[in-house]
């Protein structure tokens, strides 16, 4: 799926104002493994939200968990209970996630037509290779959560330093992530990300902070 | 093509959330949906429901807020 540079460096932006807000707001350590109730307590402040998280017991093999947002200020996460703490963790975040990024054209009530456009897209992955050339609102906002959920969780300024001590054999992809506790593909999708996520925070250090955070913010209500 | 019945049972689902409790928006997080379909995975939301509407469900807290 192609995303465009004007939604990542908005995708970014607001991952940097959440980590700047958690740090003026939050007690403690924030790093290395992000603590997912202070994310869930500044998204809520920053954007005058009301969210209920929520384990689920049900059996599946495919759906960790879901959002809902509605038209008072409300949200539900639902998390599928049998998940791994790990799993847990990553799914509650990339669902906040949404809340934070998504704009009102990316909402939509309609869930199997998202559900439609999520096993189209998997499907076109797997005969193109590339996904769905002109994906929708609703499905670029699944993929821009999933980025800002791994910069969350596993910020970039941990890359560069883990990548040298991988070549060196000094650590493990499963160290890192027991170290950020989360599952470790989200490691592994850093490194794959890294090339796009790099080009794009050096766009917005580059602009005038001013103008990005107006833009940020803008682009937030 | 037909709706399945999975697919119809979670369509109304949304269609009564959106009309009765305001429900503007849902999102999904899944797992290896090269090997899915979306009757599977409709079957799945649905039994996420159920259980929810038989209160299988409880707060998820990770414990770890620490605010000023």
């Amino acid at each position: 799926m192609q995303i465009d540079n004007p939604k990542l460096c908005a995708t970014y932006r607001k991952v940097q104002l959440v980590r700047e807000h958690m740090g003026q707001v939050c007690l403690g350590k924030h790093e290395p493994a992000l603590r997912i109730m202070n994310l869930h307590h500044v998204i809520q402040d920053m954007y005058g939200l009301q969210i209920e998280m929520r384990e689920v017991d049900f059996p599946a093999v495919h759906l960790k968990g879901k959002i809902e947002r509605y038209s008072d200020k409300r949200a539900r996460i639902l998390v599928r209970a049998s998940l791994s703490d790990a799993e847990k963790r990553s799914t509650a975040v990339k669902e906040l996630c949404h809340l934070m990024l998504d704009q009102e054209e990316d909402w939509s009530p309609r869930g199997t037509d998202t559900i439609d456009e999520l096993m189209l897209d998997a499907s076109l992955l797997a005969s193109n290779g590339v996904g769905n050339a002109n994906p929708s609102a609703p499905l670029m906002s699944e993929a821009l959560a999933i980025l800002a959920g791994t910069e969350l969780m596993y910020p970039g300024e941990y890359h560069d330093g883990d990548l040298a001590r991988l070549k060196e054999n000094l650590t493990t992809i499963s160290a890192i992530a027991l170290q950020h506790d989360v599952p470790p593909y989200i490691i592994q999708h850093a490194y794959t990300n890294k090339e796009v996520r790099d080009r794009v925070c050096a766009q917005i250090a580059a602009e005038m902070p001013a103008a990005a955070n107006d833009d940020a913010k803008r682009s937030s209500m | 093509m037909e709706m399945s019945s999975e697919r119809k049972t979670l369509s109304d689902r949304y269609a009564r959330m959106e009309t009765e409790e305001g429900l503007v928006d849902v999102k999904f997080l899944l797992s290896n949906t090269a090997e899915a379909t979306t009757d599977e995975v409709c079957f799945e939301v649905n039994a996420m429901y159920e259980a929810l509407d038989r209160g299988e469900s409880k707060v998820l807290d990770f414990g770890d807020l620490a605010i000023h």
